[in-house]
């Protein structure tokens, strides 16, 4: 008697792949986040955590109605709401200021660019939410990558590789460099078998519902010893440390001074040049990577509902520097400005005219800080959403 | 352990043999398919977590 059953066991297999994918498709596309807030550090890649892009769709369809106005928050940590615990994040502010018209939703990332995470969501929600408004930060002339930076391009690559992404020429061709710039043969293969293999299979989406809802296998310096290496990620509450509840001189360490100060003035040096008239310019390598990169960052017809505000620092730094230095700073966040809406963005700086106290270090808000920027997107997202005729000026006033 | 199945199988009236087979092969299927989409997970990640500092 034959005990192996080639066809048995390989109609088991093919089972066994198609089911982990569908169940990892229908489990993603409905939402599992039930409580989302945002990707908080336990839920992040510092946890060994790398949320999906069908994972954060799914969040976005369980969380907004298509007919309200869809506002996705990326960018860094600042407007991640470091610093801002649950209850005082700048985005619940802003959902509140917005009202029930507006959904928002907070994919910004630690240490991520303007073009990361939140900005791929949105960019493959744009049909299913027409509309739709992007706000995200960064600093001065940062080049904003089209495929985004480490850890987080995994969700370009992700998006890319599903067919959710707008194909453009301009991004197209940032990505043909980069592969010729930093890929061998061997890591184009490797990239491609990667995305391509877990678009038909969707292990990592299977994965991530089953390390959220039931068990966690991936050990990380967060969470090392069991029993909490193994706990459900969703048992993990997001658990920020409030700014205001550390002394403000605590928060502004006088021997961290000198460094901090370094990279307050590098926010304008970096970028300018002296005119033989004594004034400013900005230097031509600082424009010219600038403005390649903004031009593939975002295709032209989500330029114009992308919202790019740039922040500033603490003033307890800002109030440092020279007279000239100030002059410099301003000149610098003037063209940075200017620059990305010369692409078709809307773009404005915050933070200027902020007190000490609004300020949990050098670049991150405190509650207080971030009610003030909730109030300045606010006005800009309604202004925007009219601008685009999402509603008309008679409702935006309501 | 094979041995042990296949005392098993035999135990079992003449009939439920080739369904049984049949069966325990699909299941053996079962299980490596979710075993590879595991592995094909665990080896997708990066093999040190992200370490975030703030500038």
């Amino acid at each position: 008697m034959t005990f192996f059953r080639p066809v048995g066991f390989l109609v088991g297999l093919a089972v066994g792949l198609v089911g982990c994918s569908l169940l990892a498709r229908w489990v993603s596309a409905r939402g599992y986040h039930d409580t989302f807030t945002r990707f908080h550090v336990r839920l992040s890649p510092e946890a060994h955590y790398y949320p999906t892009i069908e994972e954060m769709r799914g969040i976005v369809r369980a969380r907004c109605r298509p007919d309200q106005i869809l506002v996705i928050v990326g960018g860094n940590s600042i407007f991640h709401g470091v610093g801002q615990p649950v209850g005082k994040i700048w985005t619940e502010e802003l959902q509140r200021l917005l009202g029930p018209r507006y959904c928002v939703i907070n994919f910004a990332f630690r240490g991520a660019l303007c073009t990361d995470g939140g900005a791929y969501v949105a960019e493959s929600l744009r049909r299913e939410f027409p509309r739709q408004i992007y706000v995200a930060n960064t600093s001065p002339f940062s080049v904003p990558e089209a495929y985004g930076v480490e850890p987080y391009r995994y969700l370009f690559w992700e998006a890319r590789a599903r067919g959710l992404l707008e194909s453009f020429p301009e991004r197209e061709q940032r990505v043909a460099e980069f592969f010729a710039r930093d890929f061998s043969v061997g890591d184009r293969f490797e990239l491609w078998g990667r995305f391509g293999l877990d678009r038909v299979l969707r292990y990592h989406d299977l994965w991530n519902w089953v390390g959220f809802r039931y068990f966690f296998t991936i050990p990380n310096p967060l969470t090392p010893a069991r029993p909490q290496a193994t706990w459900a990620r969703e048992k993990f509450k997001d658990e920020e440390v409030d700014f205001e509840t550390i002394p403000i001189h605590e928060r502004f360490k006088a021997e961290s001074r000198d460094a901090e100060m370094a990279i307050v003035r590098g926010f304008s040096e970096t970028h300018v040049t002296r005119t033989y008239r004594g004034g400013w310019a900005i230097r031509w390598k600082s424009r010219l990577e600038f403005e390649a990169a903004a031009r593939a960052a975002f295709p032209d017809d989500l330029k114009r509902r992308t919202l790019i505000m740039l922040s500033r620092n603490s003033p307890i730094y800002l109030n440092q520097l020279t007279r000239e230095e100030r002059t410099r700073e301003e000149f610098v966040y003037r063209e940075s400005t200017a620059a990305w809406r010369s692409f078709g963005y809307r773009a404005l700086d915050y933070g200027a005219d902020y007190a000490p106290a609004d300020f949990g270090d050098r670049t991150h808000l405190t509650a207080s800080g971030g009610r003030k920027l909730a109030k300045k997107v606010a006005e800009e997202v309604v202004t925007l959403a009219t601008d685009l005729g999402y509603h008309s000026k008679v409702e935006a006033k309501r | 352990m094979i041995d042990w199945w296949r005392n098993l199988l035999m135990s079992l009236p003449s009939g439920l043999r080739v369904p049984t087979t049949w069966l325990l092969n699909f299941l053996l299927g079962l299980a490596l398919a979710l075993v590879l989409n595991y592995v094909l997970y665990r080896i997708g990640l990066p093999s040190k977590p992200f370490i975030y500092v703030a500038f």
